[in-house]
């Protein structure tokens, strides 16, 4: 088992804080990636205290900075900037999403950067783009989900748009940015004239891209997508809704085919007849819901799934976190995982995905504390002699 | 190499983008594993498509239609090669492991049981191919009990935890717009494949499989999830003290507003006529979330969504016009960073769609073509790049293999 690091090697240096630039250098770190998370010295990246907090400490952080290496350097100093320009030299990759502007100001903008580096990847998540003329307006998630066009079709006809229940543009844009840094990466291996690569990735352009029939939809019918509540707008009979069980729990029923919905009618008590072609079960796809409601609100929730399945009706309750904690297959998969913390001990959390059977990555370490790298990094693997460090360190550089 | 590398619909590149000798061969139907192949086809890869002779890929019989022609194809299955095989029959499982022994990559969704009894599975074609990443999409993993049981993203978006989190405002769960499971689940496998193939080149390279189930994603990507609650038990993450919503205008235009620190609550507060002073601490934010609630809706819904959105800007609140197709068209950033290609079809003419993302500036990405016909590449698939003969390809398509 030697070298079981699939990325074993790759240098990636983050000059980003809070979610999406982070993201991606995460899971980097959990196929073995060497990544140095840059933070300021005394404040710190703000995502250490970002979410719930137990005992004065961020709990998202030990899941988002794990298996990183934490140093910290104030970009503001002029020798600071310094050091942070030494570590993109050695770096494969550099992650920032700090905005534009700022970055051309420290001299660690692609231009800069690429100059001394010139086989660097360099990913840089913005809220607009590296080109445009908001290019130095700052992010937000919860923007580039507005702009994405999910937020306009998630939700009732005529209830609010509904935004889903994470930082959905944040870490989707966070795992694009690791496709694309991979993606660039095999370029440099494999092609000795590569010249280095800008990653230019705007927060709303991934959910953009995942929403495949929006702008064609558009483009060929002049309709404009909008929410369609629990319904697919594509597939009008089918039986697709969230529904109450009498103990109270969600479930989430979506059987599309012909077959499924007269199986549906069956379970409920419908006769056969009125559901035995496409246009019947359309016409009749609310009274089948409405039944379909009455009957799971009226039964215990292992009834209604245990019914759902003999019928080969798809449907699923929706899993609540103590839900995945007792599941079997997320037993069965190993996905969570019990970490040593300094803090708490040990904690819980998500293992590594995508699993790799031969290159199956780990997670080490949980979200370190800040600066705890400082020595090994500056020291060790920058060659940094001791009496720099300490000068560096007293001024406060690093 | 060349053959990929077709006329550009939006010009501009300056050398090969960066996955052009990646050679992908998909046995996969539905979003969650096609979608993986497009996104690295984006990026250069020459990915062959296999679909059923007879009645083609799934997804072309789905969605809307102008003309009699569907068109959610022509996004879909852009930049690939499209080849037929019928799957079931043994002559067609020897010629998919023919294109298995031609490929770096295999990608799949079917069913476990399915591939084994076809001889697709990845202990075969790791013998036939030693080399192979395969990125094997599936309701459940490889290695769970409930392995051959079909996979739904819908199913995947319910046991990931998400949907519990994702409620309209009577606390009924959503069901997000578009296939979110299905897609994050691609853009995984597209990760997990170009991982993969950093240690493609290595002479003891000895393959790799990837087990990808359909909740998974979702799951890692809901980071605070597990731990919060394996610390504190069940907690309210809404007891946050920011302001973060969706309102709307006078002018029917739905708009959200978000905020973290104090002082961008603050400055929601005085947009609405509000005193600073009453939110100047954490706890006084929380005591004063639903009256300020209250008035941004009120104060939103009494004006149009220009002077709201305007007012907003001055006052440094952060927020957007949720936007709709039709607003994506009409926008200028997407059109800045021509997110929005117009690419020719040869059926429907002119057609927009998205552009490549992740965008490269060094080696853009291109789209080169829209979804191709059934069957479109068997010529050149089988013949220059299997090498079989012509009469060899009359005999496969006589017998309903091709």
């Amino acid at each position: 088992m030697e070298d079981r690091n699939l990325l074993g090697g790759l240098k990636v240096l983050e000059i980003a804080q809070l979610i999406a630039g982070p993201m991606s250098g995460s899971f980097l770190a959990d196929l073995g990636a060497e990544v140095i998370h840059l933070e300021d010295p005394k404040l710190g990246d703000p995502q250490r205290v970002t979410g719930v907090m137990k005992d004065g400490k961020g709990l998202w952080w030990k899941v988002s900075a794990r298996n990183k290496r934490c140093v910290t350097c104030d970009l503001r100093s002029e020798e600071g900037r310094a050091v942070a320009r030494r570590l993109a030299q050695r770096a494969d990759v550099v992650i920032t999403n700090f905005r534009i502007g700022t970055l051309e100001k420290w001299k660690l903008d692609w231009t800069a950067l690429h100059h001394e580096n010139p086989k660097l990847i360099m990913l840089q998540m913005t809220g607009f783009g590296a080109n445009t003329t908001l290019r130095n307006s700052p992010g937000f998630g919860k923007l580039g989900e507005a702009m994405s066009g999910v937020v306009q079709i998630t939700g009732w006809p005529d209830g609010p748009p509904v935004h889903t229940g994470f930082s959905h543009a944040d870490s989707v844009s966070g795992l694009m940015g690791a496709y694309a840094v991979m993606a660039a990466n095999y370029k440099r291996q494999n092609d000795p004239e590569f010249e280095g690569e800008l990653i230019d990735l705007a927060l709303f352009e991934t959910l953009y891209r995942l929403i495949e029939w929006q702008v064609i939809t558009y483009d060929q019918t002049g309709q404009v997508p909008t929410r369609a509540g629990n319904r697919l707008s594509v597939s009008p009979a089918a039986v697709i809704n969230t529904y109450l069980s009498r103990d109270e729990h969600w479930i989430t029923v979506t059987s599309g085919t012909p077959r499924s919905v007269q199986k549906i009618a069956a379970l409920v008590g419908e006769p056969a007849g009125d559901y035995d072609t496409v246009e019947k079960q359309r016409a009749r796809a609310d009274r089948l819901d409405n039944l379909l409601r009455t009957w799971i609100g009226s039964v215990h929730i292992d009834e209604a799934l245990a019914a759902m399945a003999e019928a080969e009706v798809v449907a699923s309750k929706i899993y609540t976190v103590e839900d995945i904690l007792a599941d079997q297959t997320y037993a069965e998969r190993g996905d969570v995982i019990t970490v040593d913390d300094e803090d708490f001990g040990t904690v819980r959390m998500q293992g590594v995905i995508p699993k790799l059977v031969n290159y199956p990555g780990q997670v080490w370490r949980g979200g370190p504390g800040l600066g705890e790298d400082n020595e090994l990094v500056y020291k060790k693997l920058m060659g940094m002699p001791d009496e720099e460090y300490d000068r560096l360190r007293s001024a406060g550089a690093i | 190499l060349t053959s990929v590398h077709e006329p550009d619909a939006q010009g501009s590149s300056t050398g090969a983008p960066a996955l052009s000798s990646v050679k992908i061969v998909e046995f996969a139907q539905f979003v969650a594993a096609p979608l993986a192949g497009t996104l690295l086809a984006d990026l250069g890869a020459e990915v062959v498509h296999i679909e059923d002779p007879v009645l083609g890929d799934t997804s072309r019989s789905l969605g809307s239609a102008r003309d009699g022609i569907r068109f959610g194809w022509k996004m879909t299955g852009r930049n690939k090669r499209s080849v037929t095989i019928d799957l079931r029959k043994p002559e067609g499982q020897e010629l998919a492991r023919d294109l298995v022994r031609w490929a770096d990559v295999a990608i799949t969704n079917f069913r476990f049981e399915t591939l084994e009894s076809w001889g697709l599975d990845w202990k075969t074609l790791h013998q036939v191919n030693p080399r192979l990443i395969m990125l094997q999409v599936s309701g459940f993993g490889a290695s769970s009990s409930r392995r051959n049981e079909p996979g739904f993203g819908k199913l995947g978006e319910a046991r990931s935890g998400v949907l519990s989190n994702t409620t309209a405002p009577d606390g009924t769960p959503v069901l997000p717009g578009f296939p979110l499971g299905d897609s994050t689940t691609a853009l995984m496998g597209a990760f997990a494949v170009s991982a993969a193939l950093v240690r493609s080149r290595e002479p003891d390279f000895a393959g790799e499989w990837i087990d990808l189930a359909l909740f998974e994603t979702l799951f890692r990507l809901s980071e605070w999830q597990i731990i919060t609650y394996d610390q504190l038990g069940n907690v309210d993450a809404s007891e946050s003290p920011a302001l973060v919503g969706v309102y709307r205008s006078a002018d029917r235009v739905w708009i959200v507003i978000t905020s973290g620190s104090i002082r961008s609550v603050q400055n929601i507060a005085e947009m609405v006529g509000e005193s600073a002073d009453d939110y100047g601490t954490a706890h006084a934010q929380r005591t004063n979330k639903p009256r300020l609630d209250q008035l941004v809706r009120e104060w939103i819904g009494s004006r149009d969504a220009e002077e709201v959105l305007g007012e907003m800007a001055k006052r440094s609140v952060v927020g957007s016009r949720i936007y709709s197709a039709a607003d994506i068209v009409a926008d200028p950033v997407y059109t800045e960073l021509k997110d929005v290609i117009t690419i020719d079809d040869p059926e429907i003419g002119p057609v927009r769609m998205q552009g490549v993302v992740p965008r490269f500036h060094v080696n853009p990405g291109r789209v080169w073509r829209t979804g191709p016909g059934l069957g479109a590449d068997n010529q050149l698939v089988y013949g220059s790049y299997l090498g079989r003969t012509p009469e060899e390809l009359e005999q496969l398509k006589a017998a309903g293999i091709i």
